[in-house]
């Protein structure tokens, strides 16, 4: 379906980024996928697009502009390549990069944000415990100031990107029970009483590293503190809404792969004497799959275009993150369907975006916390 | 280990089948829902001549003394027919009701009339179930004032069985003074449904019927016979679809040739097979198995009231234009399936009870 806001600066920006994913990317999925890592220099490269500077100023490496239809744009082309722990480990950065660049103070700017633009360095954000998923509130990892210190205890858990990363974002209560006790905290990986161990056999995202993080009288200068003490929370909550509206994107690219997919198996496979796509049933599958990969494509312009307008759509995200994962949970199983036997053997993009569909319901918010969120910002 | 329906069983249902079959077709159908009562108490005097007002009475007071098992595989033929006859409230819950909570004097009073087809109780445990808020009962002095709403059964009925929200039963003889009857208009013109606001009125309470436990069969049974309805309805619109499919033309072919109508005529079999040996289980359940049957009857209503819904979307669906049709009169088994899902609780509810008996509200 054509995007009726697209531009041509949109259009050649899509197509660098497609070429360099369909010629670096493509091929080497599925092994990088059962390998369970990727090589290095893959951070640096797909850096090297410019695909995390959104927003950022020129002098941190940023591309000094934004727009969300390139952020939707590039999201989209990296669900398509079905390389989903590829892209979470590398996009790990992405989620802290706003509150980073946003909160922090100019020294720290100045180190972390070019090497983490540049890909020299990996990033993350570390919200979630082990007590504690979706409900921010109950954080029980604690900040408190020592003289010219913060001293850090507690742990982080399913931290993507996280035994890669040299800097992180954490969240840490330094304040009262609840929402508003949270403040941010620079962290970098080499300081003393930080350990972290890798999470390790997860159903999908293969080639992601994930972590959990623990801190043990972590020691760290005043003046990483992001923003003012106990308003962590609401900081964060901005860049939530660029993380949720990005999986959006990218369940449009991964439900669009199985689409084509299917396609391409369904012309060449026979049964009972004919193509598999000649069958009734088929055609229909399709059908409904198309409606449902247009309905998402049509959802995530219109709201794009709201944001580059400056509004924050809270509730249409969050119905864009939980709508997308149920059209991706329905259209992944329907693409498994199709491709029947084949789609069951491993080494193939709809075998793999079949496992990964649960981690975009789940991470990110849940898909029941995006609904309550949905009615809450609806004003019931 | 043999499961499923005896042969008496079996005979009984061929037995309503063709009553209904050559008594009420289609077109006597029509005419009842018009609103022609003589045609509708002529297939009322059938189903009693049946045997079928005496089903679950017991032997010492006229009746078969039937268990539930029989009782829902009357309930699932005439669900298949549309019968326009009571049925679920007064030869089933009012009998039920009468013998496991009535005193002697109770017994003899009632239910040799039922059982003779001689009396009609309209049933009322809505007020039970889930009252709105300016509905309920109360009971002083012998006397009954207050609102029952979607009285099964009700209309020209002899008698009432009303229950307050404790769960409390209450009969009240129809011609007694102080009870205004409205009638309720429903989607389902094959049964009737009433509201009585009443002042004042005798009534007796059925003793037993402090127990709570009383009621919960009562309302076990009714929600089962309602399953057993939407069951029996649902696979005539099966049926009618697969037929359908067989003699309509579209470009060229049948449609039943097409992938995409043969898949909906299996998916509604898929769902639809499995309930027929739930309604079973769950009537045996409420013959023997006393710690099972709440349970079972609520996941039985509630599960039946979702395929029944689907079954009957898909049946009009692959009935094209024809399926909104009076002409071919599909909409009667849908709407029955509506009213059924609906009546002494919604799926949604019952689900709610089901979930407290199995203590997930702990």
């Amino acid at each position: 379906m054509r995007n009726p806001f697209d531009t041509d600066d949109r259009k050649s920006f899509r197509e660098m980024v497609t070429k360099f994913l369909e010629t670096e990317i493509w091929p080497n999925v599925d092994e990088w996928d059962e390998a369970g890592q990727y090589p290095h220099e893959i951070n640096e490269k797909v850096c090297e697009l410019g695909v995390f500077g959104f927003g950022i100023d020129e002098k941190y490496g940023g591309l000094g502009f934004d727009d969300q239809f390139m952020r939707k744009d590039i999201s989209v082309e990296m669900g398509r390549t079905s390389a989903g722990g590829l892209f979470a480990s590398v996009g790990s950065r992405n989620i802290m990069l706003g509150p980073l660049s946003e909160l922090a103070n100019e020294d720290i700017k100045l180190k972390a944000l070019p090497d983490l633009l540049s890909g020299k360095k990996g990033g993350s954000l570390g919200i979630t415990e082990p007590g504690g998923g979706s409900d921010v509130a109950q954080m029980k990892t604690v900040a408190h100031k020592d003289g010219n210190e913060w001293v850090l205890n507690g742990s982080k858990t399913f931290i993507t990107g996280g035994m890669q990363a040299s800097y992180f974002v954490i969240g840490a209560r330094t304040g009262s029970e609840g929402l508003g006790g949270i403040s941010l905290f620079f962290v970098e990986a080499d300081t003393p009483g930080f350990t972290r161990s890798a999470i390790e056999k997860k159903m999908g995202w293969w080639s992601s590293d994930t972590a959990t993080l623990y801190f043990d009288d972590c020691r760290i200068p005043a003046d990483n503190l992001m923003g003012e003490e106990n308003k962590g929370f609401y900081a964060i909550m901005n860049n939530f809404n660029y993380e949720r509206y990005m999986m959006g994107a990218q369940m449009l690219g991964m439900a669009k792969r199985c689409f084509e997919e299917c396609i391409q198996y369904s012309q060449e496979r026979k049964t009972f004497g004919k193509s598999l796509i000649e069958h009734q049933v088929i055609r229909h599958k399709l059908a409904d799959m198309s409606a449902k990969i247009d309905a998402m494509d049509a959802y995530l312009n219109q709201v794009a275009q709201l944001m580059n307008d400056g509004e924050m759509p809270v509730a249409e995200i969050s119905k864009i993150k939980f709508f997308c994962s149920e059209c991706i949970e329905s259209i992944a199983s329907e693409s498994m369907q199709i491709l029947g036997g084949a789609g069951y053997l491993r080494g193939n993009a709809v075998e793999r975006i079949y496992r990964e569909v649960k981690v975009m319901a789940i991470g990110g918010g849940s898909k029941e916390i995006m609904k309550d969120l949905t009615v809450k910002q609806l004003g019931l | 280990m043999y499961f499923g329906l005896s042969e008496e069983q079996k005979s009984l249902e061929e037995n309503i089948n063709r009553f209904l079959a050559d008594n009420a077709p289609l077109d006597t159908i029509k005419a009842v829902a018009e609103g022609d009562t003589d045609k509708a108490r002529e297939v009322h005097r059938g189903i009693i001549d049946l045997g079928l007002s005496g089903l679950v009475v017991p032997e010492e007071y006229g009746g078969l003394e039937l268990n539930m098992l029989f009782a829902t595989v009357v309930s699932a033929a005439l669900g298949s027919g549309t019968a326009p006859v009571p049925y679920v409230g007064s030869y089933v819950m009012a009998p039920l009701a009468i013998n496991l909570a009535g005193e002697e004097n109770q017994k003899n009073q009632w239910l040799p009339k039922i059982a003779g087809g001689e009396c009609v109780i309209g049933v009322g445990l809505s007020e039970y179930v889930g009252a709105r808020e300016d509905a309920g009962i109360e009971f002083v002095n012998g006397k009954l004032s207050g609102r029952c709403l979607f009285i099964v059964d009700g209309k020209d009925a002899d008698a009432y069985l009303l229950a307050n929200k404790s769960g409390e039963l209450y009969i009240v003889d129809s011609s007694n003074s102080g009870i205004e009857v409205i009638e309720l208009t429903t989607v389902d013109k094959t049964r009737t449904s009433i509201e009585l606001i009443l002042k004042d009125v005798d009534a007796e309470l059925l003793p037993g019927s402090t127990d709570k436990s009383v009621i919960e069969k009562v309302l076990d049974a009714g929600r089962l016979m309602l399953a057993a309805d939407t069951v029996g309805a649902a696979q005539v619109m099966l049926n009618k679809s697969v037929a359908y499919s067989l003699e309509r033309k579209q470009f060229g072919r049948l449609i039943g040739s097409f992938q995409a109508v043969k898949h909906m005529c299996a998916e509604m079999a898929a769902d639809l097979e499995p309930c027929h040996s739930m309604i079973w289980h769950a009537a045996h359940c409420l013959d023997n198995v006393p710690e099972e049957s709440r349970l079972m009857a609520c996941q039985t209503k509630a599960h039946i009231s979702e395929v029944g819904k689907q079954v009957s979307k898909t049946a009009t669906e692959v009935h094209g234009g024809m399926g909104f049709t009076d002409e071919l009169g599909l909409h009667y088994w849908f709407k029955r399936i509506g009213l059924n899902r609906q009546l002494l609780g919604s799926p949604e509810l019952i689900r709610e009870e089901a979930g407290r008996i199995q203590g997930f509200d702990q």
